[in-house]
């Protein structure tokens, strides 16, 4: 699997525009291609339930809950001719999993085919593709029965997982900037900055699709320190530009220095996204449809570092048509990192704490810290504490 | 330094802060009319653009007064107004009988709903003053107050109790009535208005809005209420009821367009569907010309517009900076091909075809104003108009940079002037775009030939003491006009 994010092929970053704490990078597309579109589907809830197991008539007992304001519905062709766009604005009725569940609104799966006569389409759940993926990191528990772990984790794996996310709304400039953002002729996606920490990338594959999806970042979930930066951080007002006046020899040169200099600002701005675009990430294949392929990544769960989840669809050639990420806050990260750095030493506490140059009370206090401890019994915990 | 140099110094400075406090005041009550703007908030506008008023009277009271000779827009005259009678009069004789025959000229040429609202807001603050009454007092004596007491009922009859008026003794029995029962009037406005409380047909003989109350209240469907009031109505009644009229299916006269100014021309037909633009392009001409005949001859001409997604403006001012971007190219447009002169247009991003200018030019895109302006400058014109809100998003101060290197280094030594149809109240004047550009307010198309005097002030080409000597002169005018139709003694 190949997923190339550096520089992001096909696609230019634009000169910023900042409101309050907010910076928007827009990324523009040189060449269109319409044979990918995207639509919006709002559902009336905002909390929203997933059958990830089973199958629609038969569901099973793994199920995925959370914020979830909209899905997204992909129609494409495989020949490369263009897509109507209103064939994915056209509403389709979901099926349940039952009927029982049917009341609650229980979606099937993350990833699903809608087919109705000739034409077919996907229906994907932003964000939640590859949330649901991180929240399956070692989620059936540890594979080795070490009677350090506790009864519960050994038994049922770490259900209930549950993590903390931040809706746009909630973050005070956001709503402004989106509202306020002007956005680019051709731009198909955008960097979103809050008080200077990138917090993710939304990429889709068509400009229309993409007035449709500016309108809905709002609703789409963010870390939970961009919460924090985005009332504590110092806000940064735009950098005006400066030219050098010895370079220019006529009006000719003065419009090329000019987008020199803007070229170069926008460079520098994207820059500031390297955690995720300067990073070789672990790809996971979720979807063929050819000649694209929906897959799901994350850029590692290094603690001390910038961490991302996503997911993409990416067009054989190496064109990400679709780009939806979210940063992990640290606490996560450290929850990612523990749980494979255990599974690598095959669950072994002693191993594991060496590994890292520590003593196990160093690694429990780690797990502790990243709220894991209850994976150990009571007693191993009060071990080692004193 | 020595003390000669550092008092010199010292003197120059207090000339320049004070030029660039008038400026932003007079060029700001250009473009404020204390509405949202697309970046801004309505409360924003109103504390910000309230402080500056407050600044500039406090400090400059004299030439605070001469400003409502000015030419600045209603909301900012009617704020002025409001002010110097809340201040009480000055102690030298001389300037106060300057400012009441400007105020009272001034109030003479407002709207009635606007002056009424003036007096309202004088109630709500307590300030009952003998000047204010006696103002209140000289403008209701021009007035027919049968016909206000309709019309502007509350209006009237706020002032009425605020102002202790004696009213005649109909009127005041409209205003005020005693019971739910009314003996009938002599007045036949006020008669008509007793009897279309009970008889339908009578409403028709009433002013519109009065009208309309009523007509709710007979249940009067819209089609028939309209057609049947259609000859009260004034002519901005019959451009608000435009769309309702469609709406309901009543067969009234077609809107007179050929009468609009060139701004609410341009406006009217962005709401427009685009088979009907083509009916526009007469009557657009024809208002660009009316204006164009007012501006001095102006050599080469090269416009910047923005018709980014901010000139969409705030759902209180829909489309407000765009159509005055579009309807400013076609004014300069009209006014270059009168003399003959080159003329070029230039836009943020640029319209799909020379067909699509003005009507098919809807506010999308980013502020890219640097680009546009480095094409406008490259044809070496003899003035360059940017018409613009000011929030450049493409890397700030860019268009200041374009202009500086251009002076500098390409030998352009045309005037970049910058009209701004939104106040911002971050920098209590309309938002500027750097050292190189001046920035003047500018609300309608029609403000053209006076913000391009005010250029000349902002820049600094005239002195205190010659913008002084203009507006004294401009009010001279206007009181004297005021007295020839009101019929005035000069006192």
């Amino acid at each position: 699997m190949n997923l190339d994010l550096t520089g992001l092929k096909g696609l230019q970053p634009q000169v910023a525009q900042v409101w309050g704490r907010v910076r928007l990078v827009p990324l523009v597309r040189a060449q269109v291609r319409g044979d990918l579109r995207i639509g919006l589907r709002r559902y009336a809830d905002q909390f929203g339930v997933v059958d990830v197991g089973g199958r629609p008539d038969a569901p099973s007992a793994t199920v995925y809950g959370g914020y979830i304001p909209h899905g997204m519905v992909v129609g494409w062709s495989t020949d490369g001719a263009e897509v109507a766009g209103d064939t994915v604005l056209e509403p389709y009725e979901e099926r349940h999993p039952s009927r029982a569940l049917r009341a609650c609104g229980v979606k099937h799966r993350m990833i699903k085919r809608e087919r109705r006569g000739a034409r077919s389409r996907l229906r994907l759940l932003p964000l939640h593709v590859a949330m649901e993926a991180y929240l399956g990191v070692h989620f059936g528990g540890p594979d080795f029965a070490w009677d350090v772990y506790s009864e519960r984790v050994l038994r049922h794996g770490l259900t209930p997982r549950v993590e903390w996310i931040t809706p746009g709304y909630v973050l005070p400039d956001l709503h402004s900037a989106l509202r306020l953002f002007e956005i680019h002729e051709g731009q198909c996606g955008v960097l979103i900055f809050v008080g200077g920490h990138f917090a993710g990338a939304t990429v889709v594959s068509h400009p229309a699709d993409y007035r449709r999806m500016h309108r809905a970042l709002i609703d789409d979930f963010y870390g939970k320190m961009l919460a924090w930066a985005s009332w504590y951080a110092p806000a940064a007002d735009p950098a005006p530009v400066r030219l050098d006046a010895a370079r220019v020899g006529d009006w000719n040169t003065l419009g090329v220095e000019l987008r020199a200099a803007r070229d170069a600002w926008a460079k520098v701005e994207a820059g500031f996204a390297d955690s995720l675009l300067g990073r070789p990430a672990n790809v996971e294949r979720a979807y063929r449809m050819k000649p694209f392929e929906l897959v799901r990544f994350d850029t590692g769960y290094t603690p001390g570092e910038v961490n991302h989840i996503g997911e993409a669809i990416v067009r054989d050639d190496g064109t990400v048509e679709y780009l939806k990420t979210y940063r992990l806050s640290p606490d996560q990260a450290a929850r990612g990192f523990l749980l494979k750095h255990l599974a690598a030493h095959c669950w072994q506490l002693e191993e594991a704490a060496a590994a890292r140059k520590q003593s196990v009370a160093q690694l429990i206090g780690a797990l502790e810290r990243a709220e894991l401890a209850w994976m150990l019994k009571g007693h191993i915990r009060d071990k080692y504490r004193t | 330094m020595s003390t000669a140099a550092h008092r010199e110094d010292a003197a120059a400075r207090v000339t320049r802060v004070e030029r660039e406090d008038i400026a932003a005041f007079v060029t700001s009550g250009l473009a404020c009319t204390g509405q949202a703007e697309y970046y801004t908030e309505r409360i924003a506008q109103a504390v910000s653009i309230a402080f500056l008023h407050d600044y500039v009277r406090i400090n400059h009271r004299r030439l605070y007064a001469r400003c409502l000779a000015a030419g600045l827009n209603d909301f900012s005259r009617g704020m002025m107004v409001q002010g110097l009678l809340a201040a009480g009069a000055p102690a030298d004789p001389a300037q106060r009988a300057e400012e009441a025959d400007l105020i009272a000229a001034t109030l003479s040429a407002l709207p009635p709903p606007r002056v009424y609202r003036l007096f309202r807001r004088l109630r709500q603050a307590r300030v009952n003053n003998r000047r204010t009454k006696a103002t209140m007092r000289r403008w209701l004596t021009g007035r027919d107050l049968a016909f206000d007491a309709l019309k502007y009922r509350g209006g009237l009859k706020a002032v009425a109790r605020h102002a202790h008026l004696e009213l005649p003794a109909e009127v005041g029995r409209a205003l005020f009535p005693s019971g739910p029962r009314q003996a009938p009037f002599e007045h036949p406005l006020l008669e008509a208005w007793r009897q279309a409380h009970h008889d339908r047909r009578r409403i028709y003989d009433l002013p519109m809005t009065v009208a309309e109350g009523l007509a709710a209240r007979f249940g009067i469907d819209r089609k028939t209420f309209l057609e049947g009031i259609e000859s009260k109505m004034t002519r901005r009644e019959r451009e608000r009821v435009e769309a309702s009229a469609r709406a309901s299916g009543a067969r009234l006269d077609g809107l007179d367009i050929g009468r609009m100014d060139i701004t609410r021309l341009v406006l009217y037909g962005l709401s427009r569907p685009a088979e009907e633009h083509a009916d526009f392009r007469a009557p657009l001409d024809e208002a660009a010309a009316r204006v164009a005949r007012r501006l001095p001859r102006l050599g080469r001409v090269a416009t910047v517009v923005d018709r980014s997604r901010s000139s969409r403006g705030s759902r209180e001012k829909r489309n407000r900076p765009l159509g005055v971007g579009l309807a400013v190219e076609q004014v300069l447009r009209a006014a270059t091909a009168r003399h003959g002169d080159g003329y070029s247009a230039h836009w943020t991003v640029s319209p799909g075809s020379e067909r699509d200018v003005p009507l098919g030019i809807a506010p999308r895109g980013q502020t890219d104003l640097a680009m546009p302006l480095v094409a406008a400058l490259a044809g070496e014109p003899d003035a360059v108009f940017i018409i613009s809100d000011g929030y450049e998003n493409v890397g700030p101060g860019a268009a200041d940079e374009v202009v500086r290197i251009a002076r500098a280094r390409l030998g352009s030594t045309a005037p970049v002037i910058h009209l701004n149809p939104v106040f911002d109240p971050q920098t209590y004047s309309p938002r500027p775009l750097g050292l190189h550009i001046v920035t003047v307010g500018v609300r309608t198309a029609d403000d053209l030939p006076l913000a391009l005097r005010l250029a000349r002030f902002v820049e600094g080409v005239d002195d205190r003491a010659d913008f002084e000597g203009w507006l004294v002169a401009r009010g001279r005018r206007m009181v004297e006009r005021w007295r020839a139709r009101a019929g005035e003694a000069p006192r």
